[in-house]
């Protein structure tokens, strides 16, 4: 039996479990945590420690390569005086309960990964939980030692007495957990000087169970009496199940049963779901060879005829209409009648898939009176909401635990697939564990949205840009959202507070739905990746039409250093004095300006992504036959004060090359309201041999209040691999696939 | 039915022949540090040596083997003592989600046997197993610290050899 289905709800009841101990302590409240449904007086079972001084720590944000795992203990372990070498890591199984007023609310701490909101979500929390902790420990240790606990200290493992004398917290972790915080204890935190892990380099805590091929992952779990599930859905969005024919399926040896998935109301259940036919096997092979012996007669739905060709065509000829106006400052007609130059281009994004690597799966077992759900999952209160309304069970009650991720990168934001799951163990009153093939994946996804921008800038004779237009026309990713009104579909699409608003006086963004049937969703720093693109590039345009250096106009536009508001996710401002430290710091690195050989260029870009800023610039060489290669990228990131500095570079080499593989290759191909390219031999994805070949990133450390650094490092990629391109061979691509 | 080593072990092949060596690894000897990625050779994530070649599992029917020596991700390092290439991958924490790394792993380790010094050139053109999460560039770092490892070593075995 693999490791996460050894109970923990058991072993949280008690202050004991095997020589170890679990430290509760009260959580103090962060100013963060204010606005969740939030953490007051919780009690945090987040630490074990073990009499040989080893440390778990459960970690409340699902790990899926974002590097949490080792940021979050690093926030715990400071506090607390731990020694990273003894901290190990596994996830905190998710935790509700009904508050004084019967409102459910996190029973330990909120219990979530996504839109880099790990760390500035737990930055106080865990120290503060680190800090209360410590204070057991002290008190402990005062008490065996009759010692002044104001003389006391813990670090590196150790309490640490006036004399000199060490004690580990191992040692004193029982009599630690007797304790109890005087009323009204409120820790001091760590002076940012006193830091000994916070703003050192950690490298990632699991390493050696990945190198050794350790069960981490939803995929790898096991479950007593479990079988595999495996389903045949529709093929067409929104399409459905007209009649089966399930008899050779049932006929074969090890197939257990066959059972129809209804479609449930999305509205209620705010996911897709897709209308199908699960079969369940004593294993993989005999479910897929059971699979496909289904014969299933569809009803198609609204969407049969659906091609993204005819997307493509209705984006071009609902571009030449006016949208629906979501800002507009100064005036945009005038000032572009009164402008010098006018230039104007159209940019084109596909639909993409997720394609993390592990598909998805998940374990269910619903039984007449307990649900317990083991996968990897983004969002374990989505996960226990829809199982609520399958079910019927109070979530509160529920058994979920959600493993390490084979990535994450939005997608399992959605539980679409831990709900198929629970209705699968509901129909067939086994436990199961659901598996999808990758075709399942990538014809199952919620994509990142597509469309097509139209950007018209109005320029003076002294080069300065005094109009700027923006018009989108694309697949919202709201469309599906419960009561989403028409007029605010764009929300998730074009954020009106972007650069360059707030610095163009004269400025208008327009929005214009297109409606398709493929689910949309959250995708790595969702609307982001494609707006950095089209007005990176633009800029990069415009430089090029009025013959300004790229970099010059870029830090002539942010102006002066003043925070700008910013009402969308990573604000509350948007400080374009931290914009251009980035910009001039990536051109620092990549020395900008210099002499190259003909045929290599640089290009920049820059973007402000879930408040966080970085800056790329990409060093190309134009080979034969059309192609090109990324030699190098230089980048500049600020997040703020600075958890794991390694942890950053690592996301934004890894934003870089997750970046530059979706420029490149990717797009999702509907015909006949049918995804096409359902395997990674017909979806391109960049391999070793195109990735850049070397990369450089400077983190700038500040005070500013820390966010994560997931998604801030792809934006800024593709536009700059597109203006150096410019620069190397007058090639201007204004499409991803780039390759197409 | 046939037997085949997987880790040093012998084990007896169960099940329907055209069942990929993947399943039967995953589901069969509960073998699941080989990875399920895209079932058609594509990803590279289930890599795994058979008789000392890189090959990837999910297109590996059980039925074509017989005597066979497999070792998996699980089975590489000796004597808890770990691989090179899985040292440098620690060293140049190189994994983010980690769940194509043992494909890669295993990959890696059967190319540095053909290739022992590798141009960025021979890893373009042979390595060709896929990482969504975009590790590539700390990869070839580590390629290049593991092969001189590597190298090194082998270097001080010949010696030993010599002087004994
Ligand atoms: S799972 Fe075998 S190559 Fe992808
Ligand atoms: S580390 Fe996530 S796919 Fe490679």
């Amino acid at each position: 039996m693999n490791a996460a289905i050894n109970s923990r709800r058991d072993f949280l009841r008690y202050s004991f479990y095997s020589g170890a101990l679990l430290i509760a302590a009260p959580l103090s409240f962060s100013s963060r945590a204010e606005n969740l449904d939030s953490a007051v007086g919780a009690i945090t079972p987040l630490i074990r420690i073990a009499q040989d001084n080893s440390v778990v720590f459960y970690s409340p944000s699902p790990e899926m390569g974002q590097g949490t795992n080792t940021a979050l203990s690093m926030l715990f372990a400071e506090e607390l005086g731990a020694d990273m070498k003894n901290v190990s890591v596994e996830p905190l199984p998710y935790e509700l309960k009904r508050d004084d007023e019967g409102k459910i609310t996190w029973k330990v701490i909120p219990q979530f990964a996504g839109g880099s909101t790990s760390i500035s979500r737990n930055y106080e929390l865990l120290r503060n939980a680190g800090a209360n902790a410590k204070q057991l420990f002290l008190m402990a240790a005062a008490s065996m030692f009759k010692a002044n606990i104001d003389s006391l200290s813990a670090e590196n493992g150790y309490v640490v007495m006036s004399n000199g004398r060490k004690v580990s917290l191992g040692y004193l972790a029982e009599s630690a957990a007797k304790q109890t915080l005087p009323e009204g204890f409120k820790p001091t935190l760590k002076d940012k000087d006193d830091w000994r892990i916070i703003g050192k380099p950690h490298n990632t805590q699991e390493a050696i169970d990945i190198v050794t091929g350790k069960p981490l992952y939803g995929m790898d779990m096991q479950y007593p009496g479990a079988k595999v599930a495996m389903v045949q859905r529709s093929p067409y969005f929104d399409g459905d199940v007209e009649s089966f024919d399930a008899s050779e399926a049932l006929a074969m040896p090890g197939v257990h049963q066959v059972v129809r998935l209804p479609r449930p109301d999305v509205n209620k259940y705010y996911t897709y779901l897709a209308g199908g036919i699960a079969v369940i096997a004593d294993d993989f092979w005999t479910a897929k060879k059971a699979r496909e012996t289904l014969k299933i007669k569809w009803d198609k739905g609204p969407y049969a005829e659906a091609s993204t060709a005819d997307l493509h065509k209705k984006c071009d000829e609902l571009l030449k209409e006016p949208g629906q106006v979501v800002r507009n400052d100064g005036d945009i007609k005038k000032a572009l009648a009164n402008a010098a130059q006018i230039i104007s281009h159209t940019y084109k994004i596909p639909l993409v898939s997720h394609a993390q690597l592990e598909p998805q799966n998940c374990i269910a077992h619903v039984t007449d009176s307990k649900c317990t759900i083991i996968g990897p999952m983004q969002s374990p209160g989505s996960a226990s909401r829809l199982a609520e309304a399958i079910t019927g069970f109070d979530r509160v009650n529920m058994d979920i635990r959600y493993t390490r991720l084979g990535g994450g990168f939005g997608r399992r934001l959605n539980s679409d697939h831990t709900a198929e799951a629970v209705m699968i163990s509901k129909l067939s009153k086994l436990p199961i564990k659901l598996i999808w093939t990758r075709e399942d994946d990538l014809r199952n996804d919620f994509y990142r949205p597509m469309g097509h921008h139209q950007l018209t800038a109005g320029v003076d004779d002294s080069g300065n840009v005094i109009a700027w237009s923006h018009h989108l026309v694309g697949t919202p990713k709201y469309y599906r959202r419960n009561n989403a009104k028409p007029e605010e579909l764009f929300g998730a699409d074009i954020y009106v507070d972007d650069f360059p608003a707030g610095r163009v006086e004269n400025l208008q963004y327009e929005y214009t739905p297109v409606t398709f049937g493929a689910p949309q969703g959250s995708w790595r720093a969702p609307a982001h990746t494609a707006n950095a693109f089209v007005v990176q590039s633009f800029i990069d345009e415009i430089a090029r039409a009025t013959n300004q250096d790229p970099l010059a106009l870029r830090i002539k536009m942010l102006g002066e250093h003043e925070e700008l508001p910013y009402a969308q996710h990573g604000g509350p401002t948007f400080d374009t004095g931290r914009m251009a430290a980035v910009l001039k710091k990536a051109a620092q690195l990549a020395n900008w300006g210099k002499k190259m050989p003909s045929g290599n260029a640089l290009g920049i870009a820059g973007h402000f992504t879930f408040g966080g800023y970085c800056a790329c610039v990409a060093e190309v060489s134009i080979k034969p036959n059309n192609r090109f290669r990324v030699n190098k990228v230089y980048a500049a990131i600020d997040v703020g004060t600075v958890v794991n500095p390694e942890g950053v570079i690592a996301q934004v080499e890894g934003g870089i090359n997750d970046g530059l593989s979706t420029a490149l290759g990717q797009q999702i191909i509907v015909e006949n309201g049918q995804v096409q390219n359902d395997n990674f031999d017909r979806y391109n994805m960049m391999r070793i041999g195109d990735s850049v070949i070397s990369i450089e990133v400077a983190v700038v450390d500040s005070n500013a209040s820390p966010v994560g650094a997931g998604e801030m490092g792809i934006p800024p990629l593709a536009p700059a691999v597109a203006n150096a391109l410019a620069a190397a061979g007058d090639i201007r691509i204004r499409h991803h696939p780039m390759r197409a | 039915m046939s037997e085949i080593t997987i880790n040093n072990k012998t084990v007896k092949l169960e099940g329907d022949s055209d069942m990929p060596l993947l399943w039967f690894l995953r589901e069969k000897v509960a073998l699941t540090g080989t990875k399920f990625g895209c079932g058609v050779g594509s990803c590279g994530a289930c890599t795994v040596h058979i008789d000392g070649q890189p090959i990837r599992s999910c297109s590996m029917p059980i039925g074509n083997l017989n005597g066979n020596n497999v070792v998996t991700i699980e089975g590489l390092s000796r004597q808890d003592k770990l691989h090179p290439v899985q040292q440098a991958w620690i060293d140049f924490n190189v994994a983010q989600c980690g769940y194509c790394q043992a494909g890669q792993i295993m990959a890696i380790t059967a190319f540095l046997e053909r290739f022992p010094s590798p141009s960025d050139d021979d890893i373009d053109t042979h390595l060709t197993n896929l990482c969504r999460c975009g590790t590539y560039t700390r990869m070839r770092k580590a390629i290049h610290h593991a092969a001189a490892q590597i190298r090194a070593k082998g270097a001080t075995s010949q010696q030993q050899g010599e002087s004994s």
